[in-house]
C-alpha cells in the first residue's frame, strides 16, 4: 500500500503535478484552511503593524519584511470570525500572489499536508468566496482557499 | 522581426542621438550667420551622428528612418564638403528630419517596425531634397543609394576622433531601488547589532570605535546608492535649444538660449518630471517675455533677446532658473485680469510677489495663450502643480521693462523626503517639513466648536480649521489626547493638525506603499523606522482633500476677525 502510494507520487512528480498537492494547513477558529505550498513564500512571527487608513477592517495594515513593505490581512475578521487578542502562536504567513507579497494573520500554523487531487471535493454550489475546495484528509476536512482571491 | 532589446536600444540610442545633434545643428547655423564661418568639427560631428544612426537602421530594416537619414546626409555631405553654404532652410530641412525620427520612435517602440511611415518619410526626404537642390547653385546629381557597410560603422565609433569616451553604463532602476532597499535593511541592521540589549549596561571601547567605522561606512554607501540615481542636467537643457528656436522663429523673435549649471546633477525621476514644465517656461519667455527685435532696438535694447536658463545646488535643493530680459510682468494688467476672473477681491493690496503668484492659478492664462501651447495640455497652473507634485515650489521675480526670472525650487532627489516626525498613539507619521509653517501647543481656550462637529482655532488674530490627525485618518480604537498643533500650508490653503507628540525633524527614505491598497487618500508612502518599524508619509494635498470630504468648512484665506 505505501509503495503503491510512493510510486504514485513519483509518476504524479514526474508530470508536474506534485507540487499542487502540497498544502501549508493552518488553523483559525475551529477550523483548520489549507493555501497550495507553491503561493507560500515564507511563515514569520507577529510583528507591529502599522495600520493604514480606507483599508477594510480585515486589513490591519502593512508590516516591514527585510525592506519589503507587505499589506498584512486578518484571516478571523477575513473569514467572518470575531476579532481575539493575538497570543504566542499567532503566526504571519506570508504569500506570494503574482509577484506581490501578502501577510495573512493566523490563529497557528499546523502543517505541510499533501492532498491527492481526488480526495478534493468542490466546494458548495452558493459559497462563491475565495474556496476553492475542501480537502479530505483522513477524518478531517481542509478547506483550501484561493490566494488571488484573499484581497481584492 | 527582431529582438525587441535590439529594438529598445536603437530607440534609446536615437533619443540620445537628437538630444545631442539638434543643438549642435542650430549653434552651426548662428555661427555661419554671425561670422561666416562653419565650424568643421560641429559639423563632422553632426554628420557622424546621423550616419551611426544611419547604418544601425539599415541592419535593423527600418527602410524609411534609413532613408531619411541617408538624405539628411547626403545634405550634412554637401554642406561638409562646401559644395553648399549653410542656411536656415538647411538646418530647418535637417530638423524636419530630426521631427520624423521623433515621431516614428513610440510606434518603433511598440510595434518594431517602421513601414507604417512611409508617406510622412516620403515628404520629409522630398524636403531635404529641396533644400539641397536650391543650396547648391549648380545641381548635383543624386548621390546613388547605398547601404552603409557594417565594417565602416564600427570603424567610426572605434575612430579615435570620437571626442567622448562613454563609460556608462544602463542599469535597471528596479535595481538601483533594491539596492537602496537593502541599504536601507543594513542601517536598521546595524543599529539592532550596536543598539542590541544585550550589550545594555556594557562598555566596550574597541567595540564602539569598530562600530563607529561600520557607521561611516554604510553612511557613505547610503549616500552612494542614492547618488547613482543622480543624472546631470544638461540633457534636459540642451533639448530647450530647439525648443526656444522653434519658438522664436514662430513668433519672429530674436533669442539667444544661455545654458549655466549643465553638469548640474538631479535625480533622473525630477528630470523626466519638469521637462513639460521646462518647455512651457522656455516658450513663454520667448513668447511673452522678449520683445520683437524693432521695439527692443527702439528702447535701446540688443535686438536679441537673452534667455537664460540656469542649474544649480543650494541648500539641499536643486534650483532651475529660467532668466529673460523681456518686458517683464505687467502687474496692473495681471491684477486688471485677476480681478475680472474673480481671482481676488476688489479693493485687495497684494506684495509683488503674491501677484506674481496669481498667474499661476487655474484659469488665469487668456484662451490666446491656451491655443499658443496646443498639443501640450501645460499651462502656468500645470507647471505650479507639477513642482507641487515634486514637492518643490515656483518663485517669480520681475521688474517691468528689464525681465522676468522663474526659479523652480526642487528637491535634490524623488528618494528622500524632509520630515517632521510626529506621533498619535503608537504610530509615527511622516509630515512633509517644507508645508509645516509653525508648531504651536493646543490652547483648549482659543477652539472655537462649530455646529456639525468642525473645529476652528485662533492665532494671531486669524481662524485656522483644525482637525485631529487620528480622526482624520479614521484610526481604530483609542482616544484623542492631541496636545500640539501642526500649521500646514500647501497651494495658499491652510490647516491645523492635530498631534500627540513632535519627535522632530529627519531625512527619510520613500518607499511606495503596496500596490495592492490601492491609492489611498492623503497618504503618499511609507518609510522604515530605525527599529524596523513602518511609518506612514502624509501628502498634504491629500490630507486637506480628506478634510474637504468631510465638508469641513473653512475660508480660504483664514479670516480676520475684528
Amino acid at each position: 500500500m505505501l509503495m503503491e502510494r510512493g510510486q504514485k507520487r513519483d509518476e504524479e512528480l514526474s508530470n508536474e503535478g506534485g507540487a499542487l498537492e502540497k498544502y501549508l494547513t493552518f488553523r483559525v477558529g475551529e477550523e483548520d484552511y489549507g493555501i497550495s505550498i507553491q503561493h507560500v513564500s515564507e511563515i514569520v512571527g507577529l510583528q507591529k503593524i502599522t495600520p493604514v487608513p480606507d483599508v477594510p477592517p480585515y486589513v490591519k495594515g502593512v508590516i516591514n519584511l527585510r525592506g519589503k513593505i507587505i499589506p498584512v490581512l486578518d484571516m478571523r475578521l477575513r473569514l467572518g470570525m470575531p476579532e481575539r487578542p493575538y497570543d504566542e502562536r499567532t503566526c504571519i504567513i506570508v504569500v506570494n500572489v503574482e509577484g506581490d507579497l501578502l501577510g495573512l494573520i493566523v490563529d497557528r500554523v499546523n502543517e505541510v499536508t499533501d492532498i491527492p487531487q481526488e480526495q478534493i471535493e468542490p466546494p458548495p454550489s452558493e459559497e462563491g468566496g475565495f474556496v476553492m475546495g475542501l480537502g479530505k484528509v483522513g477524518e478531517s476536512v481542509k478547506i483550501l482557499l484561493d490566494v488571488h482571491k484573499i484581497l481584492r | 522581426m527582431f529582438d525587441p532589446e535590439l529594438i529598445k536600444g536603437f530607440v534609446s540610442d536615437s533619443l540620445e542621438m537628437l538630444d545631442e545633434v539638434e543643438p549642435h545643428i542650430i549653434q552651426l547655423q548662428k555661427e555661419f550667420e554671425e561670422k561666416g564661418i562653419v565650424n568643421r568639427e560641429t559639423l563632422n560631428e553632426i554628420f557622424r551622428l546621423f550616419h551611426s544612426l544611419k547604418g544601425a537602421s539599415a541592419f535593423l530594416g527600418l527602410e524609411n528612418i534609413n532613408k531619411v537619414m541617408h538624405e539628411a546626409e547626403n545634405l550634412l555631405g554637401a554642406l561638409r564638403e562646401g559644395r553648399i553654404n549653410i542656411l536656415a532652410k538647411h538646418v530647418e530641412a535637417i530638423l524636419l528630419g530630426c521631427d520624423f525620427i521623433r515621431k516614428v520612435l513610440p510606434e518603433l517602440q511598440e510595434k518594431g517596425t517602421d513601414k507604417d511611415f512611409e508617406g510622412e518619410s516620403r515628404k520629409v526626404i522630398e524636403e531635404l531634397r529641396k533644400s539641397l537642390r536650391e543650396g547648391s547653385e549648380e545641381f548635383q546629381e543624386e548621390i546613388p543609394f547605398r547601404e552603409a557597410p557594417k565594417e565602416e560603422l564600427t570603424l567610426e565609433r572605434a575612430s579615435p576622433t570620437q571626442k567622448k569616451v562613454k563609460s556608462d553604463i544602463r542599469v535597471d532602476l528596479d535595481k538601483l531601488n533594491e539596492l537602496n532597499d537593502l541599504i536601507g535593511e543594513l542601517v536598521i541592521a546595524e543599529t539592532m547589532v550596536v543598539r542590541n540589549p544585550d550589550l545594555k549596561g556594557y562598555r566596550f571601547e574597541n567595540f564602539e570605535k569598530a562600530a563607529h567605522q561600520l557607521h561611516l561606512i554604510i553612511s557613505s554607501l547610503q549616500d552612494l546608492a542614492l547618488s547613482l540615481r543622480m543624472v546631470p542636467i544638461g540633457g534636459l537643457f540642451r533639448r530647450m535649444i530647439r525648443v526656444a528656436y522653434d519658438t522664436a522663429k514662430r513668433s519672429g523673435k530674436e533669442v539667444e538660449l544661455l545654458l549655466k549649471g549643465e553638469e548640474t546633477e538631479v535625480d533622473k525621476t525630477v528630470i523626466e518630471a519638469i521637462s513639460d514644465p521646462l518647455v512651457h517656461l522656455v516658450r513663454n519667455a520667448v513668447d511673452h517675455g522678449i520683445e520683437p527685435p524693432m521695439e527692443r532696438e527702439r528702447i535701446g535694447k540688443p535686438r536679441k533677446g537673452l534667455i537664460e536658463l540656469e542649474a544649480r545646488h543650494e541648500g539641499g535643493e536643486v534650483l532651475i532658473i529660467v532668466k529673460d530680459d523681456g518686458k517683464g510682468l505687467d502687474k496692473e494688467s495681471i491684477l486688471k485680469k485677476a480681478r475680472e476672473r474673480g481671482l481676488i477681491q476688489p479693493g485687495a493690496v497684494l506684495p509683488d510677489e503674491e501677484i506674481f503668484q496669481l498667474i499661476f492659478l487655474p484659469g488665469f492664462s487668456t484662451a490666446t495663450e491656451v491655443t499658443e501651447i496646443s498639443g501640450r495640455g501645460v499651462g502656468m497652473d500645470v507647471v505650479k502643480s507639477r513642482v507641487e507634485e515634486l514637492r518643490g515650489w515656483v518663485e517669480v521675480k520681475s521688474v517691468q521693462g528689464r525681465g522676468t526670472t522663474v526659479i523652480l525650487h526642487l528637491p535634490l532627489t524623488l528618494a528622500i523626503i524632509d520630515g517632521l516626525l510626529v506621533r498619535i498613539g503608537d504610530y509615527i507619521y511622516v509630515l512633509p517639513l517644507y508645508a509645516v509653517k509653525e508648531l504651536f501647543p493646543l490652547d483648549l481656550k482659543e477652539v472655537t466648536y462649530l455646529p456639525g462637529g468642525k473645529k476652528v482655532i485662533k492665532r494671531h488674530g486669524r481662524l485656522y480649521p483644525v482637525v485631529s490627525l487620528r480622526e482624520l485618518l479614521g484610526m481604530r480604537g483609542g482616544k484623542s489626547e492631541e496636545e500640539i498643533l501642526v500649521l500646514l500650508e500647501q497651494k495658499g490653503k491652510e490647516l491645523c493638525l492635530g498631534v500627540e507628540e513632535v519627535l522632530g525633524q529627519r531625512d527619510t527614505v520613500i518607499k511606495p506603499l503596496p500596490k495592492r491598497l490601492g491609492k489611498i487618500m492623503g497618504i503618499s508612502g511609507c518609510s522604515i523606522l530605525e527599529d524596523g518599524g513602518v511609518c506612514l508619509i502624509l501628502d498634504i494635498q491629500g490630507i486637506l482633500e480628506r478634510v474637504d470630504h468631510g465638508n469641513l468648512k473653512h475660508s480660504k484665506e483664514g479670516g480676520e476677525i475684528c
